[in-house]
């Protein structure tokens, strides 16, 4: 009964998460999504049971927190692309995501830490409009803001307390987003002194 | 319902190190690829890498995604590439637009491969074989079209991709009862669906089917494949398959045999069906005799003879004397006799305007004689005009005198004793000596006998031989004429003994003599493409200093390469590059001819390159002409290709442009082509009005006002042209001519370039009109024009050889197909008029007798038409009471008398023409049926006479099943020869051939 493991695996996840073990979670992950994929709520299609894709999304949303614990950009990438199609259709998906906006802020933020502005933007304007009251999109929202402004005190303020970041996982990218407004304040010098 | 919006998902699963999870993103990928390709094509490096990774459990499958994202790119060599590579994933039976598109890539491809492995040369043949995947793709496509009966289809691609084994399966598989589309159309042959019900009849459906497939091929062949040899071999095959047949039609065997030009398998196949001899057999045995002679060479024939020779069954003699061919003139002889609708007034009046003293006037006036009379035998002009005639001096004598040729071509049996007063020899004081005369005489005597020169050969050589001893200029005149009616008696007989007497008379390196030479060379050894004589030919017109020598050995080369396609190639490259323009010249006329009726792709681009690149005008102008040639199966493709060369700036490129279309176009009345003519009938150069003139005539030739409405006003501007004061002589030139060839042969006569019974080129035809436009150097050539003229007429001929007086069923208006009216009416009209339209009780007597003769033919057609819509006929008795005028119209010989009455009514008729039911007419055999209105004829089967051929709206000799028996007298129509044999020989050979008495015939004779 691959259904039966199905499940049983699911919770041994989700209690290796709760448990912050990532490294078991990354062994247990893969398999997981080929049985996914067997059950064809890999994607959810026009064929899969809607039940079970709630089921399935939370298992990718563990994978792509999993990915940033692990600070795996391109892993959390991938999940995050095929989390796309679930977040599509939420309103159909019961219960609704508890993670999802955390996620899209996340990638917001590792977007922003890479300098991808241009996609910062266009995954900015694919989301809703009252996306930008949520708490956590607010974050990587006002970060992008100072940093245009060249508020970098702000920024630097704002990634290296620990006050100032809305979750763990967040804090992850700081040193990735202090790099990157170093690399924008000498860019910045070097433009003036020249 | 949950549905994607984007593929973002499964792409990013193809980055998953598990293969497991890439498959399944591939998998659902090939699902989504014609919806999200915009987002895979981003990753479709990626796939490209999964397809080529060696452990990738799944690589066919990641090709096949990769092929579907570069068809919505479409990149459609890539996808096609990335299809073949997923084989068997690549599913061809789905109907979908991409597996469409690539299956039809791919066979595209496939056939471009093999075309290339059948040109190449053995050894290299392995390299050039196509991609193994591809056959693959082709041959998964060929066994699908086989299982679902579209054999046509296969066929279609095989006999482009060079398969002959599909080919042969496709036909095997129709004939083992397979499914064809064909079936459904022989379902509605009356002489299928009237077979017995059950396996039989099944049997003989697939049968039929398998036959008309093996038809399809043949047309296909013939019309769609380029290459010569490929096509030669498939004909060969068609012949086993036929053969191998039940009931072989014999009639397909033998066109297809006439193609392959394989006179000894003709010739056995008459031969079988001579001994086999039955009634049936016999006659299909005469039919198809009368076709070879019609559409076949000497050469050809002399092989078929010999053949037959040798049986000595019951039909023997008769088939023998039927590949004489002398049957076949006499009865077209007779029909242009018969019928001849020449309008006198027309000559008289063009005779009147051009003054005879001016020689081009004088030759204008006699060609227009010749082509009006041509055939017909009515020499009358010349004998009432014997004062006009003596005013011809030196050549326009030699033209005046062959001109007699033209009007007595095919009258075989007196042709000799009509010329004889002006051949040289024996009569010479009597004629006057006259040289002209004298060469003009033999030339007339090879048109006389053209194409059946056996008896007349002999005579003419000795000309050719002593033309030599007499010496002088005189001497050439005589030898010049004799050369000509040599070559044009001995067309293609390849008669090595004449080709070295005709080699002397070049050697001697006379300008005059030496032109007809080499021209009758060339038209001797027609399409043997003989290697001795090209050699020798070529080499004398580098050597001689005569232009007239080198023109005509350069067409003499080209009728050399008469049908030769690939094979002329590389002669034609050679002269393409010679240094004199008169070689070059001769080289276009060897595509032109080589090429003839094949549409031929390179050889279209080859002239249209030198029409416009090469510096002489000679040059340009023949190879726009030439295009005429190799078009000519495909008219409506010419008018668009010489347009812009029709409005060239160089009047030659025009003129070729004008005659392309007069060549190509000819006898279809084409309004495209007329349009563009038209134009160049104000030409500001003389020759080009000359050349729209003689086009013009070309394509209204035997049309009427019903089917082109034009060419009313056409023949006027004719007239117009020829009585202006101030109008070239060139341009007077073109439409005395024209008006020669629009009524040609008494209005009986069509110039077709193809033969009508067999779909092969008819060679007369083309060899005639390549001749005739070398008129531009020399006038005398004009009378070739004369070879080109076909009679229109269905002939039933029975089996021993004697027409009988039958009619058939012709399913159109009978104004539709009439003969124009006669410029008399008009012009001798007026005061007639005025006498009798008082007559005001003959008009109510007429009107009566119309009446009554109207409900006689009302009732009459009742009975014969099943009623369609007989109230239509009630409610509109206008139209009804006009189309007893059309028959009447047709009836009598006056029309002058309905004219009047349908005066009023005409506007009226045209508007409701359309909206009526045709009812049809009835035609007497031996009459003119035009080439269009065949489609319209049939025969009922309650007739006495039938032809035994299956009519497939070709005209000419049809050979017909007597039901009753040939001791039942019938009227018959009786030959030209016959009327003019002395009465006790006509006693005589009629016993020979049927044993009852010859006076009832001249009792009911017309």
């Amino acid at each position: 009964m691959p259904q039966k493991t199905f499940e049983t695996r699911a919770r041994e996840l989700a209690s290796a998460f709760a448990a912050k073990d990532y490294e078991r979670c990354s062994h247990l992950l893969p398999p997981l999504k080929v049985t996914l994929s067997q059950l064809n709520i890999l994607v959810p299609l026009l064929s899969s049971e809607l039940e079970l894709l709630a089921v399935a999304r939370d298992i990718l949303e563990i994978g792509a927190l999993t990915a940033i614990f692990l600070r795996d950009d391109l892993l959390f990438s991938r999940y995050i692309a095929q989390l796309s199609p679930f977040y599509a259709m939420k309103d159909k998906i019961q219960p609704p995501s508890l993670n999802e906006k955390k996620l899209i802020a996340l990638r917001l933020l590792l977007l922003l830490s890479k300098n991808d502005i241009a996609e910062f933007h266009t995954e900015l304007e694919t989301l809703e409009d009252e996306a930008d009251k949520d708490i956590y999109i607010r974050y990587p929202v006002t970060l992008e803001r100072w940093l245009m402004e060249g508020s970098y005190d702000k920024v630097w303020k704002a990634t290296t307390q620990r006050s100032e970041v809305p979750t763990e996982e967040f804090a992850i990218f700081a040193d990735v987003s202090v790099q990157t407004v170093q690399v924008m304040a000498d860019e910045l010098l070097v433009t003036i002194s020249v | 319902m949950a549905t994607l919006t984007s593929a973002t998902s499964l792409l990013a699963l193809l980055d998953e190190p598990d293969q497991s999870l890439q498959v399944y993103a591939l998998k659902n990928l090939n699902q989504l690829a014609d919806e999200f390709w915009a987002e895979i094509a981003d990753y479709v490096t990626k796939i490209e890498e999964l397809y080529e990774d060696d452990k990738f459990p799944q690589s066919k499958l990641a090709a096949l995604v990769a092929s579907k994202v570069y068809y919505n790119l479409a990149e459609f060599d890539q996808s096609m590439h990335f299809a073949l590579a997923a084989g068997d994933l690549f599913d061809l039976s789905l109907k979908t637009e991409y597996v469409e598109t690539i299956v039809s890539k791919c066979i595209d491809s496939y056939i471009r491969s093999s075309q290339e492995a059948f040109d190449a040369p053995l050894k290299d043949q392995v390299e050039v074989a196509p991609d193994p995947n591809l056959v693959d793709v082709v041959e998964r496509m060929f066994s699908r079209c086989i299982e679902e009966g579209e054999h046509k289809h296969a066929i279609g691609v095989a006999l482009e991709a060079r398969r002959l084994d599909t080919i042969e399966a496709c036909i095997n598989h129709a004939f083992q009862g397979g499914l064809t589309n064909g079936k459904i159309k022989s379902a509605d042959n009356p002489l299928l669906s009237d077979g017995v019900n059950g396996v039989d009849d099944q049997a003989k459906k697939s049968e039929a089917a398998g036959a008309e497939l093996i038809n399809y091929v043949f047309e296909a062949s013939m019309a769609l494949v380029a290459n010569k040899r490929w096509r030669d071999e498939v004909l060969l095959r068609m012949v086993e398959l036929v053969e191998r047949l039940h009931n072989p039609d014999y009639f397909t065997v033998a066109k297809i045999l006439v193609h392959l030009n394989a006179a000894d398998k003709a010739g056995q196949n008459i031969l079988d069906l001579l001994t086999e001899n039955t009634e049936t057999s016999l006659l299909i045995a005469y039919q198809i005799a009368f076709d070879l002679v019609s559409s076949t060479s000497q050469e050809f024939l002399a092989k078929v003879v010999q053949m037959v020779e040798g049986s000595s069954t019951p039909g023997t003699s008769q088939a023998l004397k039927i590949l004489s061919g002398v049957p076949t003139l006499d009865v077209e002889l007779t029909f242009l006799y018969d019928n001849n609708k020449t309008d006198l007034l027309i000559l008289n009046k063009t005779k009147e305007t051009l003054e005879a003293r001016n020689s081009i006037f004088h030759n204008a006036v006699t060609f227009e004689n010749a082509f009006l009379h041509a055939g017909t035998t009515a020499d009358g002009f010349f004998r009432d005009n014997l004062e006009w005639l003596s005013r011809a001096m030196n050549w326009s004598k030699f033209s005046a005198t062959a001109a007699l040729g033209v009007i007595h071509k095919g009258n075989l049996s007196q042709g000799m004793n009509l010329l004889r007063p002006y051949l040289p020899g024996d009569s010479a004081s009597q004629a006057g000596g006259s040289k002209y005369s004298q060469g003009g005489s033999l030339y007339a005597l090879g048109l006389v006998f053209a194409g059946h020169g056996k008896d007349v050969l002999d005579f003419l050589r000795k000309y050719i031989r002593e033309g030599s001893n007499s010496g002088g200029q005189e001497g050439e005149v005589v030898q010049h004429g004799a050369a000509l009616g040599v070559g044009v008696a001995g067309m293609a007989t390849c008669d090595d003994d004449i080709y070295e007497e005709l080699k002397n008379i070049l050697f001697s390196d006379s300008a005059v003599a030496g032109e007809a030479a080499g021209l009758a060379m060339g038209l001797v050894m027609l399409g043997s493409g003989s290697e001795k004589a090209l050699e020798e030919m070529l080499q004398y017109a580098h050597e001689t200093q005569h232009e007239k020598i080198i023109r005509g050995l350069a067409v003499g080369i080209a009728l050399l390469m008469y049908g030769k396609e690939e094979a002329a190639d590389a002669l034609i490259d050679q002269l393409l590059d010679e240094q004199d323009p008169i070689l070059r010249y001769g080289g276009i006329f060897t595509v032109a001819l080589a090429y003839c009726g094949t549409g031929n792709n390179t050889a279209i681009k080859r002239l249209l390159h030198v029409a416009v690149s090469d510096v002489n005008d000679d040059v340009r102008r023949a190879s726009v002409m030439s295009l005429g040639f190799i078009l000519f199966r495909n008219p409506t493709a010419v008018p668009r290709m010489v347009e812009l060369l029709s409005e060239s700036y160089n009047p030659h490129v025009r003129y070729g442009a004008a005659l392309a279309l007069g060549i190509s176009c000819a006898g279809t009345g084409l309004s495209e082509a007329i349009e563009l003519l038209e134009p160049m009938l104000k030409d500001p150069t003389d020759f080009v009005r000359q050349g729209a003139l003689i086009s013009l005539a070309m394509i209204y030739i035997q049309q009427n006002e019903k089917t082109t409405p034009k060419v009313t006003s056409v023949r006027k501007t004719f007239a117009k042209i020829i009585s202006e004061k101030h109008e070239d002589a060139m341009a007077k030139f073109g439409a005395a001519l024209a008006q020669g060839i629009i009524d040609a042969g008494g209005r009986n006569v069509t110039i077709s370039l193809e033969n009508r019974q067999t779909g092969t080129l008819n060679m007369k035809a083309i060899v005639g009109v390549a001749v005739f436009l070398q008129f531009w150097y020399w006038f005398p050539l004009t009378c070739f024009l004369s070879l080109s003229f076909t009679p229109t007429a269905i002939i039933g001929v029975r089996s021993d050889l004697k027409i009988p007086e039958f009619s058939f069923f012709c399913n159109a208006k009978s104004s539709k197909f009439d003969y124009p009216p006669k410029t008399e009416e008009q012009t001798s009209k007026a005061p007639e008029k005025v006498a009798t339209a008082v007559l005001s009780t003959t008009a109510r007597a007429k009107a009566r007798a119309k009446k009554s003769e109207k409900e006689k033919a009302e009732a009459e057609m009742e009975m014969e038409v099943d009623e369609k819509e007989p109230t239509a006929i009630e409610a509109e008795e206008e139209p009804s009471k006009m189309e007893v005028d059309g028959a009447e119209k047709e009836q009598e010989d006056e029309p002058a008398e309905d004219e009047e009455e349908d005066y009023d009514e005409e506007i009226a008729e045209d508007e409701i023409e359309d909206k009526q039911d045709i009812k049809g007419y009835k035609v007497q055999n031996m009459s003119r049926v035009l080439p269009a209105q065949l489609k319209y004829i049939s025969f009922s089967r309650d007739e006495r006479f039938t032809p035994v051929k299956k009519f497939r709206s070709s005209g000419g000799i049809l050979v017909v099943r007597d039901s009753v028996g040939l001791r039942v007298k019938t009227p018959f129509i009786k030959t030209v020869r016959e009327r003019n044999l002395p009465p006790e020989e006509q006693d005589e050979e009629d016993e020979a051939l049927v044993p009852e008495p010859f006076d009832y015939e001249t009792d009911t004779e017309l």
